[in-house]
This record gives structure tokens, sequence and C-alpha cells, in this order.
């Protein structure tokens, strides 16, 4: 059913509102199947609003949210509950925080969706999780507890974990911004090896403006809830057209 | 010495049974209330939350010993006529279970939301989030009031004299009319329950003990 | 049977003045624990070892063993030594005493969170002891516990109905008189039973505004 047209995510027309305070205002974005993009701009221009929408973490006030055609939101109201766990399966998502399980060992963090949700055994839960705990390069921390792993090491585990369900599109928030940075480039060098091994969508949320550069084939700059300018990286990077674009890049990589 | 104690003693740990009977009825009681209660206060259902908010705010409201009075004196005339060990069990454990209710609704409201974020980006449902990330997190936060409460539960066991149930303040009031050896014999009264006391907290640091030893934060 | 308002109307007035007494109890014993919490949690650390581990105990005595009891034991046993005292004075001793067990670790509590700088800071000065407390560490340590303290004059107000078993007239015990008089019990109980939550539920949303001002206070 899904042709190639179809993109990975569609927003349109999205409002966002936290009580008094808009967050996102009438925001449009497509991420094209197999896309990878990079979303960048200013704390609090609602870049990691995007990604919790289309994770259905957040309500919206107006809009449509589809995620492979399937409807979170249309016209503002949200799917049923199945619906939205059916949207739910295509995605997965690391976050700024990791928020790993931390009653569960390293192993059982992975294998705990993958059994409950895809109704996986045991042992081909286990075995995928290995799988996936050596392509992050953990797998000697399979019985460990979250607490015993460095910051780095609990962000690679949360991606295993993310990639255990499987997923058509990644989420991922921040998830460099709360490490020490020496264990910042454990972390991207995760990403990059997925992001050259797989046909995966990716979403990518960062303050890595060189990691971004590298990574992305698009760039999106957001400010203010809006889409200011979008681009290959080259080009918005390189020779951004809009002129708040041009100041907030000046700000994060001085010359 | 000797003879004091072989005269007081049987009375007293008759009384003790009933003590017993009474924490250990009423805690099951407590516990159940407070788990269902402390759920339901969370519930996004009205129905559900609206009950458990009464149930927690009169039972915390309004003071034990007026409750056991009530369902002693004043439920009979609704027809209900409860025997004094039923009465107490039941109203010790509505009484705690109040407040065990508050215990479980802040462990779990202490449990981060980045948890349940994480479970519902998996893809888990809602009581899947709740069973198999949330409680096993807030079960560890719960259990030192969970102590606390345990040993005020026993302490109100005592009032159930006040009903005629003789339990073991009964028996020592007994004991104390028939001998007036009153310092030796409260004393040793006092003793028991604080004994009593020490061996329920010890039963609770057991418990947490084997919680956090068979999980990895001891955050 | 149901419920009989004419009735319940004419016991009223007399529940509303036992409901002084209640109150009457509530602050006085109140007033004791809060003043006997800050002596056991001052001396529990005291340098003398002696003296800090008698404290801890009796305090953990008196804290699990039952309130019921230990009001028998002051009402029997002081007469014994020569110690005539009213009905409601032994509650009020009762009360107080038994919550200055719970008070006193509300103060712990608010004192051990002083850092040990001021400590060492007043030291340095050459302060004595007695200056340490009362110029350094109590002024900070008191103000956090006075919204914690206040929890607990809601409880003690809640224990009062106990002193109904030393032949105190407060306000259970008269309902009770009241409902074996007249063989229904039903009304003047469940008066009694919504004159305490309704206290209480004034008392709890009055702290939570006493907190919130605390708060934005500091």
């Amino acid at each position: 059913m899904s042709s190639i047209a179809e993109p990975a995510l569609e927003f349109r027309n999205v409002t966002k509102r936290y009580g008094e305070t808009t967050v996102l205002e009438d925001f449009d974005f497509q991420l094209g199947a197999g896309e990878k993009v990079a979303l960048i701009g200013p704390s609090g221009s609602g870049k990691s609003t995007v990604l919790r929408i289309a994770m259905a973490l957040e309500d919206i006030q107006g809009g449509t949210v589809r995620v492979h055609g399937i409807p979170l939101w249309l016209d503002g109201v949200a799917a049923d509950r199945a619906q939205t766990r059916r949207a739910r399966a295509r995605l997965g998502m690391v976050f700024q925080h990791f928020h790993l399980f931390p009653h569960l060992s390293v192993l059982e963090n992975l294998t705990l969706a993958p059994r409950l949700v895809n109704k996986k055994k045991a042992d081909e839960a286990a075995e995928q999780a290995i799988a996936l705990l050596r392509r992050v390069g953990l797998e000697d921390k399979a019985q460990a507890w979250p607490e015993q792993l460095s910051g780095g090491q609990k962000q690679r585990v949360a991606i295993a974990r993310a990639l255990a369900l499987q997923p058509d599109i990644m989420l991922f928030d921040e998830v460099t911004s709360a490490l020490d940075p020496e264990m910042v480039g454990e972390v991207l060098e995760v990403l990059r090896e997925l992001g050259e091994t797989t046909s995966m969508s990716m979403l990518l949320v960062t303050h890595e403006m060189a990691f971004a550069r590298q990574f992305a084939d698009r760039v999106v700059f957001m400010d203010g809830g809006k889409v200011v300018e979008a681009g290959p990286p080259e080009e918005l990077f390189g020779n951004p057209r809009e002129e708040r674009t041009r100041q907030f890049l000046s700000r994060v990589q001085p010359m | 010495m000797i003879e004091f104690l072989q005269t007081h003693l049987p009375p007293l740990v008759a009384g003790l049974r009933v003590t017993l009977q009474l924490t250990v009825g009423g805690g099951i009681c407590a516990l159940v209330l407070a788990a269902l209660a402390g759920l339901a206060r969370r519930s996004s259902r009205r129905w559900l939350r609206w009950p458990a908010t009464v149930y927690v705010e009169v039972f915390r409201g309004t003071s034990a010993m007026v409750q056991l009075f009530w369902f002693y004196f004043a439920l009979p005339f609704f027809g209900v006529s409860l025997p004094a060990l039923v009465t107490g069990v039941l109203v010790l454990g509505l009484n705690s279970g109040a407040y065990g209710a508050e215990v479980v609704r802040s462990a779990i409201d202490h449990v981060p939301r980045g948890q349940w974020e994480a479970g519902r980006a998996l893809n888990l449902s809602d009581q899947r989030i709740l069973l198999r990330i949330v409680l096993p997190q807030a079960l560890p936060m719960m259990l030192p009031p969970a102590g606390n409460l345990v040993v005020e539960l026993m302490k109100n066991t005592a009032l159930v004299s006040l009903i005629t149930l003789s339990e073991l303040t009964f028996a020592a009031q007994v004991q104390r009319a028939a001998t007036l050896e009153t310092v030796p014999l409260f004393a040793l009264t006092l003793l028991i329950y604080f004994v009593l006391a020490q061996v329920l907290l010890a039963g609770v640091r057991r418990i947490e003990h084997y919680v956090t030893r068979h999980r990895g934060s001891r955050a | 049977m149901s419920w009989d308002w004419h009735y319940a109307w004419s016991v009223l007035p007399p529940l509303l003045r036992a409901f002084v007494v209640t109150l009457e109890a509530s602050l006085a014993g109140f007033v004791l624990a809060a003043i006997l919490g800050l002596v056991w949690a001052v001396s529990r650390m005291a340098p003398v070892r002696i003296v800090a581990g008698t404290v801890f105990w009796i305090v953990e005595f008196v804290r699990s063993t039952p309130l019921l009891i230990q009001l028998y034991f002051l009402y029997y046993v002081l007469p014994e030594y020569g110690v005539v005292l009213s009905p409601l004075a032994i509650g009020i001793l009762a009360l107080g005493l038994h919550y200055s067990c719970y008070t006193a670790e509300v103060y712990r509590a608010g004192i051990e969170a002083v850092p040990t700088g001021q400590w060492e800071a007043a030291r340095a000065l050459n302060l004595t002891p007695r200056a340490i407390w009362l110029r350094i560490v109590l002024p900070q340590a008191l103000p956090p516990a006075v919204p914690v303290l206040g929890n607990y004059l809601i409880a003690i107000f809640k224990e009062t109905p106990l002193l109904a078993a030393i032949t105190v007239m407060e306000m259970l015990q008269t309902a009770k008189l009241i409902g074996a008089e007249s063989f229904r019990y039903l009304e003047p109980l469940t008066i009694t039973g919504a004159v305490f939550l309704l206290v209480s539920l004034l008392a709890s949303f009055a702290m939570r505004r006493l907190e919130v001002a605390h708060v934005f206070h500091r």
C-alpha cells in the first residue's frame, strides 16, 4: 500500500500550545521514507515537541499528523488507542535522559517490549538483544544494571532498546546533550553506523552542528515554532538564505 | 517476680493473641484497600477517582476512635450489627488503608515521567507500563512509610479494647482491677507492645532488603 | 430506623460545648509536644553518649507503644506518687508526651539539614555551644520544621477522643453518653465524625496554604 511518494512522517498545520504559550503554529513538515533529517534551532523553538508529537506523547490543538499514512491526528481529532499503537509500532525513540528502566538488567531492558508487544519468545528476544548490544559495542554488559553504566553506555543501550522493536523511523531527541563531552563521540559513532547501514528514516534533534552536517540528507532550521529554512546541509550551513538562520549559526559555530 | 509473671503473663498472652489477630487482619484489609484506592486516585476515570478520594479524605479526616464507635454503636441503626472483632479488623483496615492509599499514590507519582514516556515509545499499553515498569520502581519507595503505618495500626488495636474486645490492653486493665499492681503490670504491657513493634519493623526491613537486593537501582 | 433531624438538632449544643474541651486538649497537647520534642531532639545530639542513647530509646519506646495504655499508666500511676491532676490535665500530658516523640523527629530533620559548615564556622568563631545552638543552628533549623509540626497538630486533634477512656468529657465521650441516654447513637456519633472531618479538612487546607506561603518566603 505504501508508495514511494508516501512520506514516513507528515505534519500539516499542526498547532501545539502549553496553556498560554504556543509551541508550534501551523507547522508543516515531512520526513521522506529513508530520509535522514536533522532538526536544529534555538532551545524553545519546538524541535523536541515535533518528535514527541510524532510518538503521540503530546496532545495537539489542531492539524494533522500521519505516520506512514496512518493518521495520529486528523484535523485536530486524535486517533483511537488501537490506531495510535499501530502508528507507534513504526517508530522508535531515543531520549535525552535515556529513561532506561532501572529495575531491569540491560538485557531485560531490550527484551521487555519485544516479548510483550511483539509476542516474541524469550530466547528469540534475548538472541536479538545480544545481537543489538554487539552492534552498539556493549554485548559484555548484557547482565549489568543500568546504574552501573556510564552515560554514553546508557545511551547506546537506549538506542539498542528502541531498535529491538524494528521500527521504520527512528527519533533521536538531543541524545548527546546530557552526556559528558568525552562520551559524545561513542554515541554519535553508533548513529553514523546506523545511518550508513540501514534504510530507516531518521529524525534527529541535535546541537551537534558538525555531526548534523555530515549525517543528514536535509537540515531543517526551526525558530518560534515554525520552519524558517530547510535544505541540504552544505547549502544551509554554507550559504543560509535567512537572516535568523545566519544569526543562529554564527552563535553556535563561531568562525 | 516469678510469681508476678505466673499470675499475669497467661492472660496478657491471651490478649496478645487477639492483638495479633487484629493487627494481621487489619493489615491485610489495609493492604488491599491501599492498593485499590491508591491506584484509583490516579485513574483518569472519574467514577473511580472520586469514590477513592472521598474514602481517603473521610477516613484520614475523622479519628480512628470515632470511626470505631460509629461502626460499633451507630451502624446497628442501619440493621448491621458486627461482632467486636470484625468491627475492629474492618475499622483498623479502613483507617490504615486510607493512609496507605496516599503512600501508594505518592510513590507512583515519584516514578519519573520519563519512565512512562519510554514505555509508551516502546508501544507498551498503560496497564503494562504500570505493572512492569512503574510499580516495580514504586514498591521500594512504599516500604519505609508502610513500616510506620504497620506500627501505627498495631498501636491502634488498643482502641478496640474500648468496644469490649479483650485484647492486650483490655487484659491489662482486667488484671489491674483485680490486683492493683499497676506499675509493673502496665510496664510489662508496654514492653510487650514495644517488642511487637520492633518485630514488625524488622519484618518490613527484611522485605525492603529482599526487594532492593533483587533490583539494580537503589536510588 | 432513619436519621432524625429534630433529635440531631437537639444534641448539637452539648456536642459543641464538648468540642471546646477537644480543642483545649489539642492545643495544649500540641504546645507541650512542640516544646518537649525540641528538648528530645537537642539532647539526642548531646556529646554525652549515655544521654543521647537514653533519649533515643525513650523516644523509640513512647512512639511504638499505644497512647491509650500510656494514658492509663499516667492516670493510675501518678496518684500513687501523690501527683493529683484532673483527667483533662493528664490527657494533655499524655498527648504532649506521646507526640513530642514524633515532633522530635521533625526537629532532628531540621537540625540535620543545617550544613556542617555552619557548625564549623561557628566553632571557628569560638562561640559557646549554647550560642551555637541558639544563634546559629536553631534559627536555621526551626523555620522549615513549622509546616510539618502543623501536621502533628492535626494528628493530635484526631487523637483527643482517646481521652474519653479516662473520663474526660470531650466530644466523643459526650456523644456516647447522649446516645446511651436516649438509645440513639446514630445522630450524635455521626455529627461528631462530621465535625472532625470538617476541622481536619479545613486544617489541612490551611496547612497547604501555610506551606506555599513558607516556600515563597524563602
